[in-house]
């Protein structure tokens, strides 16, 4: 029972006017493009005093590129977002810990982000669509609306509750922590690709090559495998369902965004784990999902019948 | 030593928080520290920024980490009220 009034109950706001919060979004997502910018101008730095990447620095991107790609779609979007599955604790720490790695903010911050986007997709209120601004102002089709919904969004957005958004992770004590404590994790995700290229080369020139491609240029593609999917997966495409979106599926990007690029399925069905609805629809991230749940890591796995799918299909 | 303005300050804070971890008001701690309640930085702004609509006060962006407990910030919120709402008369 309360002990305030009904009408003095204090509302929770879905955003808050904070221009310090603001500006640190804003400081976060430059430093993001420093840093790409860095990583490309260091292997390139390398690659032209006689030290071009190799099949070393290839296996180190794309094994760090997995680990946080996996840590963004298994863990911070399907798990711990739309909760489309139920995995062990020392999983859910491990995923938010990959998620961090990806430096795309914090687990808290992405959710409360990304469960916006849902509630307002292509209208106003989506931080990142490619047919309105936030504040509802629409955008002219073609370019505009593409670098908007692509990057420019990231550094403008509004600042989402996550009081509002985020209240099942506030009460998670334990994965409070790990959000905490995401710079960490970045770092982590930036000094363990340097140790390994420095391991295999023996080398310091062979450390410089994994914080490169292992640790900045692998974040740059990191990010540019959610702009994909904020931008071109709200674009171009097939509506397999119908949606009160503009949400598209996009297979050619489906190893790239590690099965994300299903989007049109994602948005029929947002608690949907494995996101394969059709034989072809190749789901990286669903198959991972899958894995955990054989080796009883995971259960609950979100996937949706056939007659759910049947109900929800576009009928032009 | 609590004051009434305290306290109502103090029973608004737990009311919000409660309603926000989704648990009674009588339950949440009001000596433990924000951060332990799993507020990150965005939620414990919009607390402060809430606490200031309510109390129609302008609060400084830092006062929810410089009296990081409910019972620190309501304390110091009731000792400066007469100086803020002398402020405020100064400016009309």
């Amino acid at each position: 029972m309360s002990s305030i009034a009904e009408s003095r109950r204090p509302v929770i706001a879905r955003t808050i006017e904070s221009p310090r919060m603001r500006r640190s979004q804003r400081r976060h997502a430059i430093a993001v493009v420093v840093l790409s910018a860095a990583g490309i101008l260091l292997a390139g730095g390398l690659a032209v005093a006689g030290h071009p990447p190799g099949l070393a620095e290839l296996a180190i991107f794309l094994v760090f590129f997995t680990i946080a790609g996996l840590g963004i779609s298994v863990g911070y979007h399907r798990m711990f977002t739309h909760q489309s599955f139920k995995a062990k604790t020392p999983v859910r720490v491990a995923l938010a810990i990959m998620g961090s790695m990806a430096m795309q903010g914090t687990l808290k911050f992405w959710v409360a982000l990304h469960r916006r986007h849902h509630e307002h997709s292509d209208a106003p209120g989506d931080p990142h669509s490619p047919y309105v601004l936030e504040d509802g102002t629409p955008l002219r089709a073609g370019f505009a609306g593409f670098w908007h919904s692509y990057m420019a969004w990231s550094f403008g957005h509004e600042v989402p509750n996550s009081a509002f958004y985020a209240r099942d992770l506030m009460r998670d004590r334990l994965i409070s922590r790990v959000n905490d404590l995401y710079f960490v994790w970045v770092a982590a995700g930036l000094a363990l690709p340097a140790l390994a290229g420095g391991w295999i080369h023996g080398s310091w020139i062979g450390a410089l090559q994994g914080l490169a491609w292992g640790g900045l240029i692998r974040i740059y593609a990191g990010h540019n495998m959610i702009w994909s999917i904020t931008s071109l997966t709200h674009i171009f495409g097939r509506r397999d369902f119908a949606t009160r979106d503009r949400s598209t599926n996009n297979g050619w990007l489906a190893l790239f965004t590690l099965g994300e690029s299903w989007h049109n399925n994602h948005h029929a069905f947002p608690t949907a784990a494995v996101l394969r609805f059709r034989w072809y629809q190749f789901d990286p991230s669903g198959l991972f999902v899958a894995a955990l749940e054989k080796t009883g890591l995971a259960w609950d796995v979100g996937r949706p019948g056939k007659h759910a799918l049947d109900a929800k299909l576009n009928s032009n | 030593m609590s004051t009434q303005q305290q306290q109502d300050i103090e029973n608004w804070l737990a009311d919000l928080i409660g309603e926000i971890l989704e648990m009674p008001p009588q339950e949440v701690d009001r000596t433990a520290r924000f951060d332990r309640y799993g507020l990150d930085s965005v939620a414990a702004v919009s607390v402060s920024v809430a606490l200031g609509e309510h109390l129609g006060r302008e609060l400084d962006a830092t006062v929810i980490y410089d009296y990081p407990t409910i019972r620190k910030l309501s304390q110091h919120l009731a000792e400066t009220a007469k100086a803020a709402e002398a402020a405020a008369e100064a400016q009309r």
